[in-house]
């Protein structure tokens, strides 16, 4: 098995359109995306549990490289984003920024 | 549907009965997994089978057998069934809990050029019948007829899929296959997890999408103090079924800023309201 990390959004062409992906929403905001994807090697015969295993353990190394500070902000935004708030693109736009 | 647990337990090791994905390089000529790397161990018992060969650079027609490598391409009884580059089929190989499942799977390569083939097996339905080239009722003008309730009973072919029950770090996004709902006409969708999130449906015009919309999203609620069990109280999150307008539909969960301990997607497709 191995896991193709792309700087990409989840419509990369060249993520399998028909097999499951993950990515951070916080990268996805910021614009830049990343995508991840698990497949089978050659001649690998896996499980599809497999495959969502291995991506999701990706997903809590990587949300590791956000400061918990990111990711409270990001619910916020995902919160406002829901609730389409007026205040929408000044959040996003102060999201965007890099902290520090 | 049951499944006899002894029936599908292998030598020493009872295997764990889930969808199974092989990607198959076989060279020029070659056998899977014979001459090609391919796994030393057999595969899992299975009663369905995909097999897609399409996805090959250069086109070759690939044979399958379930009970031996095949030999030769010219002894038509030495294999189960051909696969011509660029199809793509699902089949049901047994009557499950009368026939013994499947448990070996063989790949010859007509061909003089490397061929790749994903195969799929299970050990329950693969729904598959907008890929199918298999024969299908159809008028005149080729479009799938139309059948009256009173004249022919029609079942409800609804699939449902686990989407992942992977739990994702704080602020991940799941994104799920797109699946193809050219014969059915609602799709819906569920999250049971323990941190809030927020799902979503999306639908496209192809797999590889041209046009892409967002058709609902839905944060998660604090499971209301009567929900059933299991799971433990947690998080929900419900797309009632939606009638679909594009072809492609699939699910998306973005995460909140806590990782979880479970997430549970599943969506469902159905033909009829």
């Amino acid at each position: 098995m191995k896991l193709i990390i792309i700087q990409g959004d989840v419509d990369d062409p060249r993520i399998e359109p028909m097999l499951a992906r993950v990515g951070c929403s916080i990268c996805e905001l910021r614009g830049k995306p990343i995508t991840v994807q698990a497949l089978p090697d050659d001649n690998e015969m896996v499980t599809n549990e497999q495959l969502l295993e291995a991506m999701a353990k990706w997903s809590h190394e990587h949300a590791a490289t956000h400061s918990d500070g990111e990711h409270n902000d990001h619910e916020i935004l995902q919160r406002a984003i829901q609730r389409e708030e007026p205040n929408l693109p000044q959040l996003l736009e102060a999201f965007r920024k890099p902290s520090g | 549907m049951s499944v006899d647990t002894q029936q599908i337990t292998r030598g020493d090791a009872v295997r764990k009965m889930v969808r199974h994905l092989v990607k198959a390089v076989i060279p020029a000529g070659g056998s899977w997994p014979e001459s090609s790397g391919g796994p030393a161990d057999v595969p899992p018992a299975f009663y369905w089978i995909r097999v897609d060969n399409s996805r090959s650079p250069a086109g070759a027609d690939v044979l399958v057998s379930l009970d031996g490598p095949v030999k030769q391409a010219a002894d038509v009884f030495g294999y189960w069934d051909r696969f011509n580059a660029g199809e793509r089929r699902t089949r049901n190989i047994g009557h499950p809990d009368i026939d013994a499942p499947a448990k070996e799977l063989h790949i010859l390569n007509l061909g003089a050029v490397q061929a790749t083939v994903w195969v799929e097996l299970s050990l329950f339905p693969i729904v598959d019948v907008s890929s199918s080239t298999a024969t299908k009722i159809t008028d005149g003008a080729d479009n799938t007829v139309d059948a009256a309730i009173a004249s022919l009973a029609i079942k409800d072919i609804s699939t449902y899929n686990l989407e992942t029950s992977a739990a994702l770090g704080a602020s991940a996004t799941f994104t799920g296959p797109w699946r193809d709902t050219l014969y059915y006409n609602w799709i819906g969708v569920l999250t049971l997890t323990d941190q809030t999130g927020t799902l979503l449906l999306d639908e496209a015009d192809a797999a590889t999408p041209t046009v892409t919309n967002l058709v609902a999203t839905q944060a998660t609620a604090a499971t209301p103090g009567n929900q059933p069990s299991p799971p433990a109280a947690g998080q929900v999150a419900r797309i009632v079924p939606t009638k679909t307008v594009l072809r492609f539909n699939r699910v998306r969960f973005i995460n909140g800023a806590t990782p979880q301990t479970r997430l549970n997607i599943q969506s469902a497709m159905s033909p009829v309201n």
